[in-house]
């Protein structure tokens, strides 16, 4: 391409990834410069890596950063794994699969904190669960499941409401494999696992990278779930984050914050390679 | 032992019954056609015998055991399917290997059942490309491949060359043809193409309406089929309805037919006196002075190469010959002559 045609595509760009790249553009610099102590909201700016120095040393913090890659990890692959049994099933239209694929993706309706409050309605320790399990007598008496210390809470609210996004987009890719396709691999002799792994995994791969990824992203930087049904011992980073803001403490606050843009790159780029490694049947294209 | 056996096999979806009564057996090492129009049910059979379809009621051996209720994965068949069904996410050589590794064969053995297939079906070159970067015939090859390496009892074909031109599929099915006689495979292949099946079969089973018409030699099916149905979708009959008068002399039937009366030579009784007969429109001779001499003029006229076809008419239908190179133009009149032995007499008119 010559010079003049790439100038041509950039200014038909600009209009609209212009203005997005500007707009995150500018958080990231701010958020960036921030946390070497430039842009102090309420005293001196200084160019510094104390704050970083400092928030490394931090338990909190290491704490949080583990805590936030455990919910982003597990959430992100309970959500595909739940989604594509069902993707699959829902692949050939039958009697009520419409109705049934709408209920599976209602919790994309359902606002974060709404969902959070109902779930712990559900389990608190009067709630319904405690007592239908008494009711059937398996409990003797009612449990304390309330902001869990594994934080199997948020796990469980964290797939409720991300699988029906896999679930949307898995059930277009798994719908492109032709009956034929598949048909093959089992008069080849594969069975149900070996179809998905050497199959479908492989051909629906792109797929799978992105639901992965994009569940990652919003779920290593949760916050509503976390503050509701999360574990009280630790904090996730958004948390640590409002903390740190919350203090005024700005350079902290950007240095949590820079860390989750980070985690959130890295981390769902090497999901995304896993994904692909694993399950493309060897081959890295 | 690549028998297979189809006893009061019928199948239905819904209110839909598909095949009602299908009962058939196939010899080991022989190449069975299935064929028939769309709809007709032969897909639906082939599904059952590989396993895909599980019939409402019947029974399936293969190699005398039944497999009725066994899946495709652990029955002793391989499938050719009609648009291929390669793994577009694996290079040949992985497609041709997928089966071997899901039975787990050795190493050893998986690389000379590779290399022996791949030189047989000329895949040497291909086996690092993906599918997609192969013409439709070397995809039908590494189809074929794919089936043959596993060496099965039983070779299912789903219309594999309707995706191919005219020219490869001859090819294609020659090479099918051979193959099949070398690994003395038993084989059963469905189409909708007659040529494709007279060519190839050992035996040809003709089916219409989810039931087989008739099951024989191409020769037999062409020369002596046994319903009009069977007349007309091979090669094309010119089928009429007649009145038997009575019997000249012995097998020699008199008819009353719309193009006047005709005599047919059958050892068999006709199978009422109101029937079908039927008459190849290439065999007749031009001119003669046989008992059957039609005279009339010709409607209209269309050269077919090797052939011309003259068409003609009565009142109620439209006739066809086939002559090498007649003279009459359309307008003007031929006369032809039948031989009795010709004239096929076929089942009652109902």
């Amino acid at each position: 391409m010559t010079w003049r045609r790439w100038i041509q595509v950039l200014l038909l760009l600009t209009p609209g990834l212009g203005l997005i790249v500007a707009l995150i553009g500018t958080v990231v610099y701010i958020a960036v410069v921030q946390s070497f102590g430039l842009y102090n909201l309420s005293g001196e700016s200084a160019w510094s890596v104390e704050h970083w120095g400092k928030m490394f040393d931090r338990r909190a913090y290491q704490r949080a950063v583990g805590y936030s890659l455990y919910i982003g990890i597990f959430s992100a692959l309970f959500s595909v794994a739940l989604a594509y049994p069902l993707a699959l099933w829902l692949r050939k239209p039958f009697a009520g699969s419409v109705a049934i694929g709408a209920i599976l993706k209602a919790p994309l309706l359902v606002h974060g904190l709404v969902a959070a409050f109902l779930f712990i309605n559900v389990i608190a320790y009067h709630g319904v669960l405690n007592q239908f399990m008494q009711w059937l007598g398996i409990w003797e008496g009612p449990r304390r499941l309330q902001n869990d210390s594994n934080a199997f809470g948020v796990l469980i609210l964290q797939t409720w409401k991300n699988m029906p996004f896999a679930l949307l987009i898995l059930t277009g890719a798994v719908q492109g494999i032709s009956d034929d396709v598949l048909d093959a691999a089992r008069d080849l002799g594969a069975g149900s696992m070996q179809r998905f792994r050497k199959v479908i995994a492989p051909l629906t791969i792109s797929a799978m990278q992105a639901a992965l990824v994009i569940i990652f992203i919003g779920a290593v930087a949760d916050f509503s779930f976390q503050v509701i049904a999360g574990p009280t011992n630790r904090q996730s980073m958004a948390q640590l984050m409002v903390f740190f803001k919350s203090g005024s403490r700005w350079h902290d606050a950007a240095v949590v914050g820079v860390t989750l843009m980070v985690i959130a790159l890295a981390g769902s780029a090497l999901l995304a390679l896993a994904a692909r490694f694993l399950l493309s049947g060897r081959r890295l294209r | 032992m690549g028998t297979v056996e189809v006893n009061g096999l019928q199948m239905r979806f819904g209110d839909f019954l598909a095949l009602p009564d299908i009962s058939v057996s196939v010899d080991e090492g022989e190449f069975v056609t299935l064929l028939g129009p769309s709809g007709c049910g032969k897909t639906t059979l082939l599904k059952l015998i590989s396993g895909f379809l599980t019939p409402t009621a019947g029974s399936i051996y293969i190699g005398g055991t039944d497999v009725t209720n066994v899946p495709p994965e652990t029955r002793d068949t391989a499938m050719c399917f009609q648009s291929y069904a390669l793994f577009p996410h694996l290079t040949v050589r992985e497609n041709l290997e997928f089966g071997l590794k899901q039975k787990r064969v050795a190493a050893a053995e998986r690389s000379e059942r590779l290399e022996r297939v791949a030189e047989q079906l000329k895949l040497g070159i291909q086996m690092d490309k993906l599918p997609n970067q192969l013409s439709g015939g070397q995809q039908q090859r590494v189809a074929l491949g794919r089936a043959l390496i596993m060496r099965p009892t039983v070779i299912l074909f789903d219309e594999p060359l309707s995706n191919l031109d005219a020219k490869l599929r001859d090819t294609v099915r020659m090479e099918i043809r051979r193959i099949q006689k070398d690994y003395k495979l038993t084989a059963i292949y469905v189409t909708h193409d007659q040529s494709e099946a007279l060519a190839l079969s050992d035996r040809v089973m003709i089916m219409n309406g989810g039931r087989i018409e008739q099951i024989a030699s191409p020769e037999e099916l062409y020369w002596s089929p046994k319903t009009s149905f069977v007349a007309d979708f091979i090669g094309g009959a010119n089928v009429l309805d007649a009145e038997v008068i009575g019997e000249r002399e012995q097998n020699h039937w008199v008819l009353s037919t719309p193009l006047g009366e005709l005599v047919a030579a059958s050892k068999q009784k006709p199978q009422a006196k109101q029937i079908k007969i039927c008459w190849r429109p290439e065999m007749v001779e031009l001119g003669g002075n046989g008992p059957n001499r039609i005279e009339t003029d010709v409607a209209e006229r269309s050269f077919q190469g090797s052939f011309t076809d003259l068409f003609f008419n009565t009142s109620e239908q439209t006739f066809r010959v086939q002559l090498p190179e007649p003279t009459a133009k359309s307008g003007e009149t031929v006369a032809f002559s039948i031989r009795p032995q010709d004239i096929v007499m076929l089942e009652a008119n109902t």
